[in-house]
């Protein structure tokens, strides 16, 4: 065999490892995008089930406050709509998602207001505990944002580097948006004396 | 003279700014990490007396392979309790490849505190539980400075909870069960689940020594003999010899080890039940429930 096919042949094989070991390098992290995205949707899922109860709790005690409840319960219904799969996440669904899963942390935030004008209510076993896990999925929502922004960053960086970009633009691998810092939290408040 | 005095002076405020005030990264965690105590103390906050106690509670934990740590300090870096003892978790990781974990972590001069549990632990420690615990058994003595009863106390009720002691599970489970609770009423489950299995034990054991002619408990293994059918299957073929009317029986049984054929269930239930269910401290573990990491599960607050 002449030198210069041994050559083109060690080239083409070498080509062919690296196209091998970058797609699955990209199917792996496109897997850790999912996981990390299915546990972001659980975390919200493990919300919305909450609120019912919350909402019967607050219910019994402060009757005068249909308003809110009522608002959590639309919020809750406008959330629950979106169930996005990671297949569809674009920067306009997700904001779609974030504008619906931010008007019911607030319409929650409201409620919580709400009870603290009933010390009846405030002192309410079943009411505190339901204040301690709603406490907890909000710590394990944002915890599980911040892993998905984790894992979707490290995936953006491998589909956008050179030459990678090359095999994920002829694989189809495109870069996942992000969760962005909500908006009312980049304001500063203002404060009013 | 005047400008190494005042040199002095902004180093003495500075020391004196930063001092009981600890991040999960500055925090002295040698001697946890070895394994020599379960109680990180650097200030001095709690009594000898009242670490060792808690050392002696929380190592008895091991045996089920649920591992806490205590951490008491006056100030936590950035008065943020909830990230302190989420990252005192993942800098011990102990939510993850050790076992199932949890840490209690307090700053005195703060006044605030939280309880975080590994995501392996959540299962059996609620969010709604960690509330009563604080509720019951830790805020009374924090409001009054207590800091030796509240800790102690604290670790107690974990320790009798995680251990199924009657006492604690009924006052922790009652009004979790009529919460929305995510995995409640542990002890009772727990006991129940495991009678259960010793009761369909004895029962399948009964039924396999009662001779099919005589109808008497009192067939005798002969032989056993096991032969491979498949990667997954095989069957199980014993002689039995009857005590009563020495009939000799037959038994055939086939095995399915496949995943999707459900036998292993009772290994993964097994698994499950902290010591096959008992009210005592030792035995079993959380085989097979997977670690995982610290994401967000506990409870806290100020007082």
């Amino acid at each position: 065999m002449k030198k210069s096919t041994i050559i083109l042949l060690v080239v083409v094989g070498a080509l062919a490892l690296w196209a091998i070991s970058s797609y699955n390098g990209m199917v792996k992290e496109d897997e850790t995008v999912g996981k990390a995205w299915g546990d972001v949707q659980s975390a919200y899922q493990r919300r919305a089930d909450l609120i019912p109860n919350l909402v019967n709790v607050v219910k019994g005690y402060a009757e005068h406050e249909k308003g809110t409840l009522e608002g959590v319960i639309e919020a809750r219904a406008k959330a629950t709509q979106i169930n996005l799969n990671v297949e569809d996440l674009t920067e306009e669904n997700m904001a779609k998602l974030n504008a619906a899963q931010g008007e019911l942390s607030s319409a929650l935030n409201k409620l919580m207001a709400v009870a603290e004008a009933y010390p009846d209510l405030k002192a309410n076993e079943n009411f505190m505990s339901l204040q301690n896990q709603l406490e907890g999925t909000e710590n394990r929502i944002n915890e599980v944002r911040k892993a998905y922004n984790t894992t979707v960053q490290s995936y953006n960086v491998k589909v956008r580097k050179f030459p990678g970009n090359i095999l994920a633009n002829i694989f189809g691998f495109s870069t996942k948006p992000m969760f962005q810092a909500d908006e009312a939290a980049q304001k500063a408040p203002e404060v009013k004396f | 003279m005047k400008r190494i005095c005042t040199y002095l002076a902004f180093f003495m405020a500075f020391v004196y700014a930063f001092a009981g005030t600890y991040s999960p990264q500055t925090i002295p965690l040698e001697r946890v990490k070895t394994n020599y105590t379960r109680v990180v103390n650097p200030d001095g906050i709690l009594s000898q007396e009242i670490c060792d106690s808690i050392d002696t509670l929380l190592m008895s934990l091991d045996s089920i392979q649920a591992y806490g740590v205590v951490a008491v300090c006056e100030h936590f870096e950035g008065d943020d309790p909830y990230e302190f003892a989420i990252g005192l978790g993942r800098e011990l990781e102990i939510g993850g490849q050790k076992s199932q974990g949890f840490v209690i972590a307090l700053a005195t001069e703060d006044r605030s505190y939280w309880i975080s549990t590994g995501d392996g632990m959540e299962k059996f420690l609620t969010d709604a539980t960690c509330g009563q615990i604080e509720r019951k058994y830790m805020v009374p003595y924090l409001k009054q400075s207590d800091w030796d009863n509240a800790m102690l106390n604290t670790v107690k009720a974990f320790h009798g909870y995680l251990t199924g002691n009657q006492e604690y599970v009924a006052e922790l489970s009652q009004s979790a069960d009529s919460a929305e609770d995510d995995g409640g009423g542990l002890g009772w489950l727990f006991m129940g689940g495991a009678a259960s299995l010793v009761g369909l034990g004895l029962y399948s054991k009964r039924k396999e020594r009662t001779c099919p002619h005589c109808k008497k408990v009192a067939l005798e293994l002969v032989s056993r003999e096991r032969k491979r059918m498949s990667a997954h299957k095989y069957r199980i073929k014993s002689t039995y010899k009857c005590k009563n009317c020495s009939e000799i029986v037959y038994k055939d049984r086939v095995i399915d080890e496949s995943p999707s054929s459900g036998s292993s269930i009772g290994g993964a239930i097994g698994g499950s039940i902290f010591g096959g269910g008992g009210s005592g401290s030792s035995g079993g573990g959380f085989g097979g429930l997977g670690g995982g990491s610290f994401g967000g599960g506990g409870a806290g607050g100020r007082f």
